[in-house]
């Protein structure tokens, strides 16, 4: 189904729900991989994931389409994620948040991580680089997304995102042949 | 920052927008593109029921704080419980202490309005995304990047511009790098 036809059904007081569960079946994989490929864990990922839908159901009313759908629920995926990302960084901080474990340690333990020692080094590397420079990463090398859509959804310039996947990608490869 | 270490920056991020068309990272080609992620069987098909639970408006928003409540992680509990204990505190402390109230009234009332004009325009001016990211950065080991004011003078315009790009991306910098390196 397209934009026009999902938002048609969600902006009718009568079909409202039944579009936005559409919206929901037909975003929910996207958004949830992108989120938990930023915060690793699966249990945070489902809080963000419900959290951004809230959000979208409570903003659609005044979304202006100036963007597509995708971009514009990509965009508060994002932002809640640099969000969560930073807060988190601030709970590493106080120990009896429990925020201040080794990721490799959370990944071990994780019963929805599958990945070898490569993939635990790689994830390591990744947990060191500052969230936006993680996501431009992580949209570029995953999702193969082009450079004009990652600028849309982080309104940033293409010039600034390819200098940050490549400052990114460099980090990960020194980080890889050190540890 | 002085302008030299800004147009340094520049000229780098122009560089660098530049290298990522033209080089592969050997090291990143031996990672496997697989997801190593997995999830909790048939997470999909109950997702979407759990999104419209909670923006279901006959639910109300009672029943979604105390459904929020019971799977709140412990950790986020632990903060609750001693926020609510320091609520409790300070309303005791304004009951059972009279003159408390008197004292911050009046205290409040020697404010004068050219004070409380500078007070609102620091706040206006305050980037609190400054103190986020100073606070994070404790845990990295900003003690240990502490010295003695002879050694900051030996620090070069280089070295920030090494640490600004190695801790930040780009696009955290306001740069209009095509206008300002024509000037």
């Amino acid at each position: 189904m397209n934009d026009a036809e999902l938002l048609s059904l969600i902006r009718n007081d009568h079909t409202s729900r039944y579009g936005f569960s559409l919206l929901v079946q037909q975003y929910q994989q996207q958004l949830y991989w992108h989120i938990r490929r930023m915060v690793v864990d699966h249990e945070d990922a489902n809080d963000l994931v419900q959290e951004v839908f809230l959000k979208v159901w409570k903003g659609i009313g005044s979304f202006r389409e100036d963007s597509s759908l995708f971009t514009w629920i990509y965009r508060i995926a994002s932002n809640e994620c640099i969000s969560f990302l930073k807060k988190r960084r601030l709970h590493t901080m106080i120990p009896l948040l429990g925020g201040n474990r080794d990721i490799a340690e959370r990944l071990t333990e994780d019963p929805y991580f599958t990945g070898d020692a490569i993939q635990v080094k790689f994830q390591k590397a990744l947990d060191k680089l500052p969230p936006r420079q993680r996501m431009v990463f992580h949209m570029r090398y995953y999702d193969e997304m082009p450079y004009d859509v990652m600028s849309e959804i982080l309104n940033t310039s293409v010039g600034a995102l390819k200098a940050s996947y490549h400052i990114a990608a460099k980090k990960i490869e020194d980080s890889m042949t050190q540890d | 920052m002085s302008n030299r270490v800004m147009k340094k920056m520049r000229h780098k991020t122009v560089f660098l927008q530049n290298e990522d068309s033209k080089e592969s990272y050997r090291e990143l080609e031996n990672i496997p593109r697989n997801n190593p992620f997995t999830i909790p069987d048939g997470y999909f098909d109950k997702l979407p029921s759990m999104i419209m639970d909670k923006i279901n408006p006959e639910t109300g928003s009672k029943k979604t704080f105390f459904l929020s409540l019971r799977n709140m992680r412990w950790s986020y509990k632990v903060a609750l419980a001693a926020s609510l204990i320091f609520i409790a505190l300070t309303a005791a402390y304004l009951i059972f202490v009279p003159d408390y109230a008197q004292r911050l009234i009046s205290g409040i009332q020697q404010i004068t309005s050219s004070e409380l004009a500078e007070f609102d325009g620091y706040l206006v001016n305050f980037d609190e995304s400054l103190v986020d990211d100073w606070i994070a950065r404790q845990g990295e080991g900003i003690r240990s990047a502490m010295v003695d004011t002879a050694s900051l003078n030996e620090i070069s315009g280089d070295d920030i511009m090494n640490y600004l790009l190695a801790e930040y991306s780009p696009e955290e910098f306001p740069l209009d790098t095509e206008n300002d390196l024509d000037q």
